[in-house]
């Protein structure tokens, strides 16, 4: 039997709360929504890595220049 | 002023979503008090949270520090989303993210703005901390406050919400009730 997911409504007027389960077309936006969510942390990751790798490859080509670390460190600030 | 309690939700099952419905609209602002846990494996993540089951006219701008560094990011427009939180595997057993929100005059007819105050409770170097600037451009009155996950987990159980209405006052001084 699979779980069957529910949400949370309290009724500010009432004060009821009560509990109902998700209708299809909620189940098929939280599917999209987790997959949208995935795939923008994927791009996030890619993004940060691309940016330390370049930054990495500056201060290898600055080295390789002659330029000190505090030199590259004072660069960088 | 006057700070009047509306309503208080403490989860003793999980739950995809949690809502505030029929908001009454006699108050001047609102304000929230979150502490929030999702289900999923990760140390952070991203809640949320939409106003009148829309999903469009929100801009939001935040800055965090993460532990061992400090960035700003741009939030999309379909929602308002905050740090990652705390949440299952990933974060110390029982800790829960907390957040503050601020919503004045939520019943205008101009773009409401929102200020969100947000910290992940976690017993590492790494845990995120925020502000939050956040904006819905929407002429309606807010009747409805719904709490999600980005990445669509479950809300876990203890998490809980309290929502207070804020009056103005020609007095000074503040009334708690």
């Amino acid at each position: 039997m699979s779980e069957v997911i529910t949400k949370l409504v309290v009724d500010c007027e009432s004060g009821t709360q009560t509990v109902v389960p998700l209708t299809p077309e909620e189940l098929a936006e939280r599917e999209a929504m987790a997959a949208q969510a995935e795939a923008d942390r994927q791009a996030r990751e890619a993004e940060e890595q691309a940016k330390a790798d370049a930054k990495a490859s500056a201060q290898a080509k600055l080295t390789a220049l002659g330029l000190t670390e505090a030199e590259i460190a004072a660069l960088l600030k | 002023m006057s700070m009047t309690f509306i309503q208080h939700t403490e989860l003793t099952s999980t739950q995809a979503s949690i809502t505030f419905s029929s908001i009454p609209n006699t108050f001047t602002d609102l304000y929230l008090v979150l502490s929030f846990r999702s289900t999923e494996g990760f140390t952070g993540s991203n809640a949320q949270m939409s106003f009148n089951g829309s999903s469009s006219g929100y801009s939001t701008r935040l800055l965090y520090g993460t532990g061992s560094g400090a960035a700003s990011a741009t939030g999309g427009s379909t929602i308002i989303n905050w740090s990652p939180t705390t949440s299952g595997g990933g974060s110390t057993a029982n800790t829960f993210g907390n957040a503050s929100i601020y919503i004045p005059n939520y019943t205008s007819s101009n773009a409401k703005s929102v200020s969100i105050d947000a910290v992940a409770e976690n017993n590492a170097t790494a845990s995120r901390q925020d502000i939050n600037a956040g904006l819905w451009n929407n002429s309606a009155a807010i009747s409805s406050i719904s709490f999600t996950w980005e990445q669509s987990t479950n809300f876990a159980i203890g998490s809980s919400a309290t929502l207070y209405g804020i009056t103005r006052g020609s007095t000074p001084g503040v009334t708690v009730s």
